[in-house]
């Protein structure tokens, strides 16, 4: 089998298993909605990062507290920080996400960074996620990779 | 501890030295800009005047040299980040080949070079195989910490080891302008991160 055949088939499987061809949340009538999601390029064993868009359409604050992938080693949410022209990452273990509002992960900002990926990811893959909620929600979606 | 303001284990003292040099000069510069904004120069943070910066040499890796020195006709585009660093430097990256679609085919005089503030995990390999992710003509370099130290001191810009808990090891903070130098060897302005891309486009089409 050749190495784009076998991609191909990497990726359908994924999207059959997961069910899910966008990045949008299939549950649409949930009150906790990922309506957005997109994930950066990176090489094998190195870092990539994701960005969420995700929705509290319920009547209590809740708090996003994880994402993972079986695409990385490790998934953890960061928040990039401008001190003065200085930048650094802060781990923000979990994210409040109050009662009828938007979470917008975008560069620069909170975002996911997913660590020591397991393959190369390219534009035009998909990457399977899954977000964790503090109130015991999980979502599986998949996040279009784009090169931006 | 290594040296100037990029050693992974640099003091509380000495980092806060490092922020207030570095406000300093931003503020100087800020200054400058609106200055130089009457004048209608150049739209980005404009370094005045411009201070020059002596070249350095990286080992790329197939074994030969590159050098930061002023080059004729051929002006500097420069970042420092670090490969394990997913968010801020990939998106800069990105920025700097819509500079280049922008720029047309002279973009081709412009080095965009990345430089790893991370010599303890960033190999030559490494680093130029980050850079060309973007851009196959972007070049990414990282020497020794002594040259890490020297090139961050010359542009005016910090970088140093975050100890926090992470699955990726650790994190680098860094000074996360990106710098433009003629053609003379001048650092003659930078770019905050949340500045458009289209400010630096702007200024390389006036330098060409």
């Amino acid at each position: 089998m050749t190495a784009a055949a076998l991609k191909a088939l990497v990726t359908v499987t994924t999207l059959l298993l997961v069910g899910c061809a966008s990045g949008s949340d299939r549950a649409a009538d949930d009150p906790q909605r990922v309506i957005d999601a997109w994930a950066r390029p990176g090489a094998s064993r190195t870092t990539s990062a994701v960005y969420l868009t995700i929705t509290n359409g319920d009547s209590a604050d809740l708090a996003l507290t994880g994402v993972s992938s079986p695409l990385a080693g490790a998934g953890e949410i960061h928040e990039s920080m401008d001190h003065d022209g200085m930048m650094h990452m802060t781990p923000r273990p979990t994210v409040p996400i109050l009662a009828g509002e938007t979470l917008t992960m975008r560069p620069g900002g909170v975002h996911v960074m997913l660590i020591d990926l397991n393959r190369t990811l390219l534009a035009g893959d998909s990457v399977p996620l899954r977000v964790t909620f503090s109130n015991g929600v999980t979502r599986s979606i998949t996040a279009p990779v784009r090169a931006p | 501890m290594r040296g100037g303001c990029v050693t992974p284990n640099t003091s509380r003292a000495v980092r806060a030295v490092c922020r207030l040099t570095l406000r300093a000069s931003l503020l100087a510069s800020l200054v400058a800009c609106s200055r130089d904004a009457l004048d209608g120069g150049l739209k980005g943070v404009v370094i005045d005047p411009p201070r020059d910066v002596p070249g350095f040499a990286f080992t790329q890796p197939d074994g030969s040299t590159f050098s930061t020195a002023a080059a004729e006709g051929r002006p500097l585009v420069l970042f420092f980040g670090y490969t394990n660093c997913p968010d801020v430097c990939p998106t800069t990256l990105a920025d700097w080949k819509r500079v280049r679609a922008a720029l047309g085919n002279r973009a081709s005089q412009v080095r965009f070079v990345f430089v790893s503030v991370d010599p303890e995990r960033d190999t030559p390999v490494v680093a130029n195989r980050y850079a060309k992710q973007f851009d196959s003509t972007f070049v990414g370099v990282v020497g020794d910490s002594a040259t890490t130290s020297g090139i961050l001191a010359a542009f005016g810009a910090v970088a140093w080891r975050d100890n926090v808990q992470t699955a990726a090891g650790y994190f680098m903070n860094h000074s996360a302008q990106v710098f433009l130098v003629d053609e003379r060897g001048r650092l003659v302005a930078m770019y905050p991160f949340s500045s458009g891309w289209d400010l630096l486009a702007a200024d390389l089409e006036r330098l060409l």
